[in-house]
């Protein structure tokens, strides 16, 4: 029966605090938060100091030298330090991972709750809309926006976060049409609610798992693509990220040179393990009826 | 009980749904009234159009279907030409329902205390929530502590209860009843009836209760109409309609409750 129970939040905590692997996962996912928090601290005080920080200083007395005391990841073939690069990037791969999010999910959860909820009308514009962003190539897309913004970090947030909205926005809307018939939101109806709060404050808490889901399993894609846009050149330019030393470090990986790419891919494959598990555990942890 | 004042009426109310050939009138001109503290029982077999009645009182009938006519006086308005807005102010505060299946009838992500609050926070705003909230499930015989419950950890008969807390938060004048017994099980049925019973005598509710139990109606209702096909075949005060039934359906509906025979 009833047992101390406050909030669906403190309740979905009590419920994940339970599960080991999430927890070790959310420690992860920690740890990298941390890092890039570090990361970015640095590259701005480098910044504002206008010194080379560490991890851009080259020395070709120190090529490719694997790992050791001073250098405990390696240098890579200028002769920079591979752990402090790789620290900078997880700050990249959360910045696309996070901004891109936050501009992905927020359109595609507010178009798909309109269109499921409403129909009619709405419903044949949101369909049209994303089905419109669907039929263009994502990539032919993404390199349109960074052509008229520029190379760089811009062009990745808006060309990722512009793209990746409709899968969120068919997945709420499929979501949203299912739960508008169940008898609660007839009862909230009955109750005299607004569609607003029954769409946003009723309806949205039920299918806040599809969404947690959702950012955890587009975060590591986000950071992928930014691998591959910075690969092409298009992405990142100055500062190191992840696709970028995954592209220099593949040359050199026949020489025997293997700690770059072990390492950058191995923290790539961390980040995301740690990411889907977790939103897994946390999709579990939100439901109440999967109580204890 | 008697002719006092009607709470609402209902004129010549048509609800169809489909075009052309797969035109179906669900509700085929129906009227009738209710007055203050009166129970009325809408009774018929599943179609008849009772439940479609009773949600077009609001305009909560599904979006597939059209009001073709008629109209629904409440409170010297035809609530059929109110816009949204208009009617959610009046339901739950002054018509609230109680639906069928109280266990998906919440939302199954919030408290039970939470779910009742918002009725409070939507409708009356200067109330105290929580000492409402503990009054309101008192009133149903319910523990205060099961307001920190969601309602997966309840039983069917008491989220029963909960919802007629809820129905009940605003004072509304008009409680619709939607079969609000059929998915519980029988002892529980008649717990939930006499609460229904209670409490309508105590805070003098007038009450549409929608059912095909005859045993309900002859227990709780004034008066009763019958429904068939979309249409009122019978209707009357509830011990004539019961025992002198007019109409060929409602002696089917009656042959139709099963009797339990002593045994020789």
């Amino acid at each position: 029966m009833a047992e101390k129970s406050q909030s669906l939040w403190s309740d979905a905590w009590r419920r994940l605090r339970k599960n080991r692997i999430a927890m070790v996962c959310l420690g992860l996912v920690v740890l990298f938060t941390l890092l890039a928090v570090y990361g970015e601290i640095v590259y701005q005080v480098h910044e504002l100091r206008d010194i080379t920080p560490s991890y851009q200083h080259t020395d070709l007395d120190m090529q490719f030298q694997p790992p050791s005391a001073a250098h405990w990841m390696g240098t890579d073939g200028l002769g920079r330090d591979v752990m402090s690069r790789l620290i900078q990037g997880v700050t990249i791969a959360y910045k696309v991972g996070i901004i891109t999010s936050l501009i992905a999910i927020p359109i595609g959860v507010f178009f798909g709750c309109i269109a499921g909820y409403f129909g009619g009308k709405v419903d044949d514009f949101v369909v049209w809309l994303y089905s419109t962003f669907a039929s263009m190539p994502g990539l032919l897309f993404i390199l349109a926006i960074a052509m008229v913004v520029g190379k760089g970090l811009l062009g990745i947030y808006l060309g990722i976060g512009l793209t990746t909205w409709v899968g969120i926005c068919r997945l709420i809307r499929g979501e949203v049409m299912k739960h508008k018939e169940q008898t609660y939101v007839q009862a909230a109806k009955a109750l005299g609610l607004g569609p607003a709060r029954i769409i946003f404050k009723h309806i949205l808490p039920n299918i806040s798992h599809v969404i947690i889901v959702t950012f955890t399993l587009r975060f590591p894609a986000a950071v992928g693509t930014e691998v591959f846009l910075s690969f092409l050149g298009i992405g990142v330019q100055d500062q190191p990220s992840w696709g970028l030393m995954i592209n220099n470090a593949r040359m050199r990986l026949w020489q025997g040179m293997w700690w770059e790419m072990t390492f950058v891919t191995l923290a790539v494959f961390l980040l995301v393990l740690a990411f889907n598990l977790l939103g897994d555990a946390l999709r579990d942890a939100l439901d109440p009826r999967l109580n204890d | 009980m008697t002719d006092q004042k009607t709470i609402i009426e209902v004129k010549d109310l048509h609800v169809h749904f489909g075009h052309g050939d797969e035109l179906v009138k669900a509700v085929d001109g129906i009227s009738f009234a209710i007055a203050h503290g009166e129970t009325l029982a809408l009774v018929g077999e599943s179609g008849s159009g009772k439940s479609i009645s009773a949600l077009s009182l609001t305009k909560l009938a599904p979006r597939q279907s059209r009001y073709a006519g008629g109209e629904v006086l409440f409170g010297g308005r035809n609530l059929l030409a109110l816009d949204d807005a208009a009617l959610r102010r009046i339901r739950g505060r002054r018509i609230s329902y109680i639906f069928q299946e109280p266990m998906v009838s919440f939302n199954p992500v919030f408290t039970i205390g939470w779910q009742i609050e918002e009725a409070l926070k939507l409708h009356r705003k200067e109330l105290d929530r929580k000492a409402e909230t503990a009054r309101l499930l008192e009133l149903v015989h319910l523990p205060e502590r099961l307001a920190r419950a969601y309602p997966h950890q309840m039983s069917g008969g008491q989220l029963q209860r909960c919802m007629i807390a809820m129905a009940l938060a605003c004072s509304p004048e008009l409680l619709v009843a939607d079969e609000p017994t059929t998915a519980l099980d029988v002892t529980v049925q008649r717990e939930i009836l006499n609460l229904l019973k209670e409490l309508s005598g105590k805070v003098g509710l007038s009450t549409l209760m929608i059912t095909h139990n005859l045993g309900i109606v002859s227990d709780l209702a004034d008066r009763v109409c019958v429904m068939q096909k979309g249409r009122i075949v019978e209707e009357g005060p509830t011990r004539q309609v019961l025992d002198q039934p007019q109409h060929e359906y409602t002696k089917q509906l009656m042959a139709a409750v099963p009797r339990l025979k002593p045994v020789k």
